[in-house]
């Protein structure tokens, strides 16, 4: 006799790793990502994030709690913490692992200011965050577009030219290179 | 004996592309045991999730998730007094009490489902059945006090018995085992449905097909359905719904 339900399967110890390089943490659920799932990260230090797998970089050396809360269905939720040990800060350009750049575009690329960046992750996931790395002097921008979208314009007019890496929603990357005409 | 136990009591641990492990899974019941079941493998395998021993020597009849709750609801019984009880993500449960109708304590209840478009939880019982009377039919579809187990009539269903439901959207997809077929069909349900509650066939299989629960996945027009030793998938995405079998499980550990 087996009697049968869908449900959600929440553990105890399904909870999240994270991985620091420098002042750069990575979140990860250790249930992996999924559609009918909600994120809530919580880096202690103020910032928050929506998406499955975060980036974050600490402005600051610390000892930050790190909280993720689970949420499926909109009303049942559980929340895991961990501390996570900041020693140093100011390093900085995101390195892989990310997901692949075949999921983000952008373009027109090279370009002298606007970039369109195009997330296509197959989950109908929109643009909420944008990291805007340079290779020398780490995190130049971090922007939050007013709507989310998955296609959205980034106007990089303000930087100088040169190669810059573009990380969406702290998982997505892409290379851009700005042009001065 | 131990193949026959193996065969018995066996079941499976869900994931899918769709569905990634620990979203949302396939959770079932034997006696007092709880499961994740995993479809993935070949056969199907079963992880124990909790152990609840109050419900030692208990037949779990039926299991069905209530997401404003945030719980598993489940019917259980040893042959009458059936009572409803709940069991959440974290392991955590409690005997709610037994299904009373109209202040009397039901005999027979058999099958359960949650309709989100309602936001009730709903139950095939029989109001007068019973081993006592040889009855084994829950022809009689109510909704539960999830508080208190109470019901209330919604209506008597045409079919005559309700073994496993589930629903499909507005629609009540049930199975009624009995002669020579196992009938799967539907019936529109809305917070007005009462009297008569007239069934559309949708699928009549052979007999040797003893669905005994079944459970909506969130995607549409999808059930799984147990015989405790197969699973089978109904799909009823199109005029013709299909019952394909997605293996035979197996008890781990």
């Amino acid at each position: 006799m087996l009697a049968l339900a869908y449900g959600p399967i929440l553990e105890a110890d399904i909870g999240f790793d994270l991985e620091v390089s420098g002042a750069v943490v990575s979140g990860f659920p250790k249930a992996g990502c999924g559609v009918l799932r909600e994120y809530w990260w919580d880096f202690g230090d103020g910032t928050t994030a929506t998406v499955c797998k975060p980036r974050h970089t600490y402005p600051q050396p610390g000892t930050y709690p790190v909280c993720l809360t689970l949420t499926s269905n909109r009303t049942c939720a559980k929340t895991f913490c961990d501390t996570i040990d900041i020693r140093t800060v100011g390093s900085a350009n995101p390195v892989a692992p990310l997901t692949s750049a075949l999921s983000l575009r952008a373009y027109p690329n090279p370009s002298s200011a606007r970039f369109t960046l195009e997330l296509d992750c197959g989950e109908g996931g929109v643009i909420e965050t944008i990291e805007v790395y340079d290779s020398r002097r780490g995190l130049v921008a971090n922007l939050r577009p007013v709507q989310p979208g998955p296609i959205i314009d980034l106007d990089l007019g303000s930087l100088a030219a040169g190669y810059y890496s573009a990380v969406v929603n702290g998982q997505y990357l892409v290379r851009l290179l700005l042009l001065r005409q | 004996m131990i193949m026959r136990l193996l065969l018995v009591l066996c079941g499976l641990f869900y994931t899918s592309t769709a569905f990634p492990q620990f979203n949302f899974g396939l959770f079932g019941a034997i006696q007092d045991e709880f499961f994740r079941l995993d479809i993935s493998n070949s056969p199907t395998t079963l992880d124990r999730e909790t152990r609840l021993t109050v419900f030692e020597h208990t037949r779990i009849r039926s299991l069905a998730y209530v997401p404003t709750e945030c719980r598993y609801y489940g019917i259980a019984s040893h042959t009458e007094d059936p009572v409803l009880f709940w069991l959440d993500p974290d392991g955590n449960y409690a005997v709610v009490n037994q299904f009373t109708l109209d202040g009397v304590a039901l005999p027979l209840v058999e099958s359960m489902a949650w309709n989100e478009l309602t936001g009730q939880l709903y139950v095939a019982v029989s109001r007068n059945g019973g081993v006592d009377r040889r009855d084994f039919y829950s022809e009689t579809l109510v909704t539960v006090d999830l508080t208190t187990a109470e019901c209330t009539l919604v209506g008597i269903v045409d079919e005559g018995d309700m073994d496993a439901m589930e629903f499909n959207r507005d629609k009540l997809i049930f199975v009624n085992t009995d002669g020579e077929e196992t009938f799967i069909g539907q019936i529109p349900i809305s917070p007005s449905s009462s009297g008569l509650l007239a069934s559309e066939a949708l699928l009549r299989v052979n007999r040797s097909i003893t669905i005994i629960d079944m459970a909506g996945t969130g995607e549409q027009h999808q059930i799984f359905c147990t015989t405790g030793r197969q699973i089978y998938r109904l799909n009823l995405a199109s005029d013709q719904p299909v019952l394909s079998s997605v293996g035979a499980t197996l008890r781990a550990g």
